[in-house]
C-alpha cells in the first residue's frame, strides 16, 4: 500500500454517481425547484465517522459503528465528507448523461464554463501529480468533446470588477462618509485604457461593513440557513459560475459567438458539488427574464443548465476517449478564454481576497507596475493551510482621490477564513463579532472547504490526504 | 507429600483474565457492527460497549506495565528468548501431533514425516508454541489497541489511506489472532488441565511439580527455589 | 505440602535480554511514532501542491500575457465597453448581481 502522494493510487473506491432525482423528505430550507440531497451517503458506509468530523455544520448524522446520514436541510451540500470518505461510501448527483446527450445535439451550442480549480486537479485522474497544470490543453480536449469555452477565471475578473467596486462604494459610504464617488479603473499596456465609474452611494445604505465575499455557494447558503442577520453584508455579486451562465447568453450570445441565446447550453465544470446546487436557485435565470424584456427569447431557461465536477469532466473525457495530457500547452487564448493572475487564483484560499486587493489597489492608489512586479502579490493574505489569516492592508491614495476624500491612506482590515470548519470552527467567532458590531474587518473572504475551490467537494479524492488543516489536537469528539 | 510450584501469579492472572473477557466482548461487538449482523440502533450500543471494552483493557495493560514491570519484562524476556530446543521444539511440535495421532491408524501413513516423530526437547517456563502466542499477543493488543485508538481520536488527521489502512489492520488482525487464540491456544491449554486449573482457579496459580518437571525441566531447575514446607 | 517458587525477577532478568526487550520497544515505538507523524505532517500535501499550481498558472499568465489584475483583461475591458458600460451599470445590476433569502430550518 503506498502512502505517498501519486495522483489517484491508493484503496480508495472511485466515486460513484447518480443522475438528478428529488429527495423523498419534506425539506424547509429548500426552495421550490432547488436541487436537494447533492451529496448521499449510500448503504456501504461502515460507519467510521471520518466524514462527520469534516462537516461544517453538523448535518452528517450518525454514531461510529452505524450507517450515517445527510440532514438534507442542514446539508450546504459542500461535499467535504465525500472527497473525505475512505470508503468511497458517499455518491454524488451528477448530469454527466444530460451534458453527453447535449453534445450529440448539433442544435446545442454547449459552454463549458471551466473554474479555476478544475485546471490544478484533472490531471490526477490522468495519473499526473496534484498540481500539475492543464490549461490550453484542457481547453483542447473540452473543445474536441464538442464544448466551446468560457473561462470561468474569466468570470471571476468580473466578479472582482463589481466586488471590488462594491468594496470601494461601501468604504465610502460607512468609513469615510460620502455621498457619492467617482474614480476611473484604468490600465496603461499594452494602450492606455480608463472606464470612468460614478457610484450613487445612497443605495450602500442597505450594505453595511465588512463585506463578506459571495462566490461560495456553500458559504451563501451556510449564511442563509445559520446566520440570516448576516446577509446584508454579503456582497450582492453573484459568484463567477452564475455571472458566467448570463454573460455567455446575452453578451457571449449577441456579440461574440452570435447564436440564438436558446441554443446555448452553458456547463459548469467545477471542483465543487454546492455550484450544483447553486445553479439550481430560482433567481438564476436573469439571462432569460433579460432577454426576454428585450423581445429576443421565449421559452424559459436557466443561467447555468448543468453543471459538472471535475471528476463528472474525467469520466466525461474518459467515456469519450480523450486524455487533456496529451494536447498542447501553448495555445493563445482568445475571446472568454482570457484571464488575468487575479482570477486564476480564485480557485485558492485567499485569492479572491488578494485579487480583490490588486484590484482595490491599482484604482484607489493609481498605480500600474509591471504584471510581474511584487508589488501585485498580497502574500500576507493567502490563506495556504491556515485555518484563519488575517492582514492590514494600507493602500496609498492617489491625487484625485485624496482631494476628493482628504485622506493620505486607506487601511483595510482583512480576514480570510479557510474552510469554515468543524460545526463553524473558524468562522463562528468572526459572524459573532460582526453581528455584535465589533468587528474590526472591511473585508472578509470565506471559503467553505479548507485550502479553497482547490479541495472542493468536486475534485479528485487523493487518497493520501485529508481536510483536516487544524492541529491534531485539542480533538473535536 | 504433595510437591506444587507456583506457576501463576495473582497479577497475571487478573491481567489474563481481564484480557480474555475484553477480548472476547471487544471481538464480538467488532464482529457484529463490522458485518452489519444488527440493525442500526443497536450498532451504536455495540460501538459504545467495544469502546468501553477498549478502555477498561487498555487501563489494566497500563497498570499492569507500570505496577508490576518485573512480571512484564520476565513475559517478554521469556517470549523473546528462543534458544536451539525452542527450534527443536517446531521440528516436531513437542512431539503432539504423535501424541494426539500416535495410537490410530493414520500414524502408519504419516510416520515417515519430520513433524510427526515423538518426544519433545526440554523447554522453559512457555514452550515454544506458548512463546509464538504470547509474540503474537503481544504484538496483536499493541497493534490493535494503536490502530484502534487512533481510529478513534485522530480519524479526521490520518488521511484516507491511513484511516483505511488503519480500519483494515484493525479487522483482520482482530479476526485472524481470535482464530488462533479460539482454535489452537483454548484447545491446547485444555489438553494441559494442571495449566489451565492454575490459571482459573480460585486459590493459588500452582501446578504439580511432576507436571513442571515434565513439561518445563528447564524452567523448574534453573528458575524455581523452595520455598516453605506446612 | 512442599511450596516452589520463581526466584525474584532480579535473579532471572539477564542484562542481556533487558536490552534485547528495551531495544525493540524503542524500535518499535520510534518506527510507529515515524510513520505516523509522517502521515500527520503530510495530511495536507496535497492542497498544497494544488495551491502551488494554482500560484504557478497566476505567474505564467503574468509572465506571458501581463495580466495581474483583473481589469487588465482584455476581455473584461471589451466587455464593460461593449456591453456593461461600469460595473454597478445598469446591465451589471440585472445580470450580475443577486438578493439572498432567509431559510430557517429551527435550528
Amino acid at each position: 500500500m503506498s502512502l505517498c502522494i501519486k495522483g489517484g493510487e491508493g484503496l480508495v473506491e472511485k466515486i460513484r454517481t447518480f443522475p438528478p432525482s428529488p429527495v423523498n423528505e419534506k425539506l424547509k430550507t429548500y426552495r421550490k425547484g432547488e436541487l436537494a440531497g447533492i451529496v448521499r451517503v449510500s448503504d456501504r458506509c461502515v460507519g467510521c465517522d471520518t466524514c462527520r468530523t469534516q462537516c461544517p455544520t453538523g448535518a452528517m448524522m450518525g454514531e461510529i459503528g452505524t450507517r450515517h446520514k445527510i440532514d438534507y436541510d442542514r446539508c450546504i451540500n459542500c461535499g467535504q465528507c465525500l472527497i473525505n470518505c475512505p470508503f468511497g461510501a458517499i455518491e454524488q448527483m451528477s448530469f454527466l448523461d444530460e451534458v453527453m446527450k447535449k453534445l450529440e445535439d448539433k442544435n446545442s451550442f454547449v459552454v463549458a464554463i471551466v473554474a479555476p480549480a478544475v485546471r490544478v486537479a484533472l490531471a490526477e485522474e490522468f495519473g499526473k501529480p496534484p498540481g500539475t497544470l492543464t490549461v490550453s490543453r484542457l481547453h483542447l480536449a473540452l473543445k474536441k468533446a464538442g464544448f466551446h469555452i468560457f473561462e470561468n477565471n474569466f468570470a471571476a475578473d468580473q466578479t472582482i470588477m463589481e466586488e471590488g467596486t462594491e468594496l470601494i462604494g461601501r468604504i465610502a459610504y460607512w468609513e469615510l462618509g460620502l455621498k457619492e464617488i467617482e474614480f476611473e479603473i484604468k490600465d496603461i499596456r499594452p494602450i492606455s485604457w480608463v472606464k470612468k465609474v460614478k457610484l450613487d452611494l445612497k443605495e450602500f445604505e442597505n450594505k453595511p461593513l465588512p463585506q463578506f465575499t459571495s462566490c461560495c455557494p456553500a458559504w451563501v447558503r451556510y449564511a442563509e440557513v445559520y446566520y440570516p442577520e448576516i446577509l446584508p453584508h454579503l456582497s450582492s455579486c453573484k459568484s463567477p459560475q452564475q455571472m458566467a451562465g448570463p454573460t455567455a447568453k446575452t453578451y457571449g450570445a449577441l456579440k461574440v459567438w452570435k447564436v440564438n441565446p436558446e441554443r446555448i447550453y452553458t456547463v459548469g465544470i467545477m471542483p465543487c458539488t454546492a455550484k450544483i446546487y447553486e445553479a439550481s436557485r430560482p433567481e438564476f435565470d436573469s439571462a432569460w427574464r433579460w432577454l426576454k424584456e428585450k423581445g429576443l427569447v421565449t421559452t424559459k431557461f436557466k443561467d447555468v443548465d448543468a453543471v459538472l465536477t471535475t471528476r463528472d469532466l474525467a469520466e466525461l473525457f474518459r467515456r469519450k476517449g480523450i486524455n487533456p495530457i496529451e494536447f498542447s500547452e501553448n495555445e493563445k487564448p482568445e475571446n472568454f478564454e482570457w484571464y488575468s493572475g487575479g482570477g486564476t487564483i480564485f480557485g485558492t484560499s485567499g485569492g479572491v481576497m488578494e485579487a480583490a486587493l490588486r484590484f482595490a489597489w491599482s484604482v484607489l492608489s493609481g498605480q500600474e507596475p509591471p504584471a510581474l512586479s511584487e508589488k501585485w502579490n498580497f502574500v500576507k493574505v493567502r490563506g495556504y493551510t491556515h485555518p484563519r489569516v488575517e492582514a492590514k492592508i494600507t493602500i496609498p491614495l492617489k491625487s484625485e482621490l485624496k482631494k476628493e476624500i482628504g485622506l493620505d491612506e486607506v487601511t483595510l482590515n482583512v480576514c480570510v477564513v479557510n474552510g469554515i470548519g468543524y460545526r463553524g470552527l473558524h468562522i463562528k467567532d468572526v459572524l459573532e463579532e460582526v453581528l455584535a458590531g465589533t468587528s474590526k474587518y472591511h473585508f472578509i473572504e470565506v471559503m467553505t472547504c479548507p485550502g479553497g475551490c482547490l479541495n472542493g467537494g468536486g475534485q479528485p479524492v487523493e487518497p493520501m490526504g485529508t481536510s483536516w488543516i487544524d492541529p491534531v489536537l485539542p480533538l473535536p469528539l | 507429600m504433595k510437591e506444587v510450584v507456583l506457576r501463576h501469579p495473582l497479577s497475571s492472572r487478573i491481567v489474563h483474565f481481564v484480557n480474555m473477557i475484553c477480548w472476547y466482548g471487544l471481538f464480538l461487538s467488532g464482529i457484529l457492527v463490522y458485518f452489519k449482523m444488527v440493525d442500526n440502533y443497536e450498532r451504536a450500543f455495540l460501538m459504545k460497549l467495544h469502546i468501553l471494552f477498549a478502555a477498561i483493557l487498555t487501563l489494566v495493560i497500563v497498570s499492569y506495565i507500570v505496577v508490576t514491570p518485573d512480571r512484564v519484562f520476565l513475559f517478554m524476556q521469556e517470549v523473546l528468548n528462543w534458544d536451539k530446543d525452542t527450534i527443536a521444539w517446531w521440528k516436531n511440535f513437542g512431539g503432539y501431533p504423535y501424541k494426539f495421532l500416535g495410537k490410530t491408524k493414520i500414524y502408519k501413513y504419516i510416520e515417515k514425516f519430520w513433524f510427526a516423530k515423538p518426544g519433545c526437547p526440554p523447554q522453559t517456563k512457555y514452550n515454544a508454541g506458548q512463546k509464538l502466542l504470547g509474540l503474537t499477543v503481544i504484538f496483536s493488543l499493541a497493534i490493535l489497541g494503536f490502530t484502534g485508538w487512533f481510529l478513534y481520536f485522530f480519524r479526521e488527521a490520518l488521511g484516507k489511506n491511513g484511516v483505511l489502512l488503519f480500519f483494515n489492520l484493525h479487522v483482520w488482525i482482530a479476526i485472524i489472532v481470535t482464530l488462533f487464540v479460539t482454535f489452537v491456544h483454548i484447545p491446547l491449554v485444555l489438553v494441559n488441565w494442571p495449566d489451565f486449573v492454575s490459571m482459573f482457579r480460585l486459590g493459588s496459580g500452582t501446578v504439580p511439580v511432576e507436571w513442571a518437571k515434565e513439561h518445563n525441566p528447564k524452567w523448574f531447575e534453573r528458575e524455581v527455589a523452595e520455598l516453605k514446607e506446612d | 505440602m512442599k511450596w516452589f517458587v520463581e526466584k525474584p525477577a532480579s535473579v532471572r532478568l539477564s542484562r542481556r535480554a533487558l536490552l534485547k526487550i528495551f531495544g525493540i520497544s524503542i524500535a518499535a515505538i520510534a518506527v510507529g511514532a515515524y510513520k505516523i507523524t509522517d502521515l500527520f505532517a503530510h495530511r495536507n500535501k496535497y492542497i498544497k501542491m494544488r495551491q502551488k499550481g494554482q500560484y504557478k498558472d497566476d505567474e505564467r499568465v503574468r509572465k506571458v500575457y501581463k495580466l495581474a489584475a483583473s481589469h487588465q483583461n482584455p476581455m473584461i475591458k471589451r466587455f464593460y465597453d461593449e456591453f456593461a458600460i461600469q460595473p454597478f451599470g445598469e446591465v451589471s445590476e440585472e445580470l450580475l448581481h443577486t438578493t439572498y433569502f432567509k431559510r430557517t430550518g429551527g435550528f
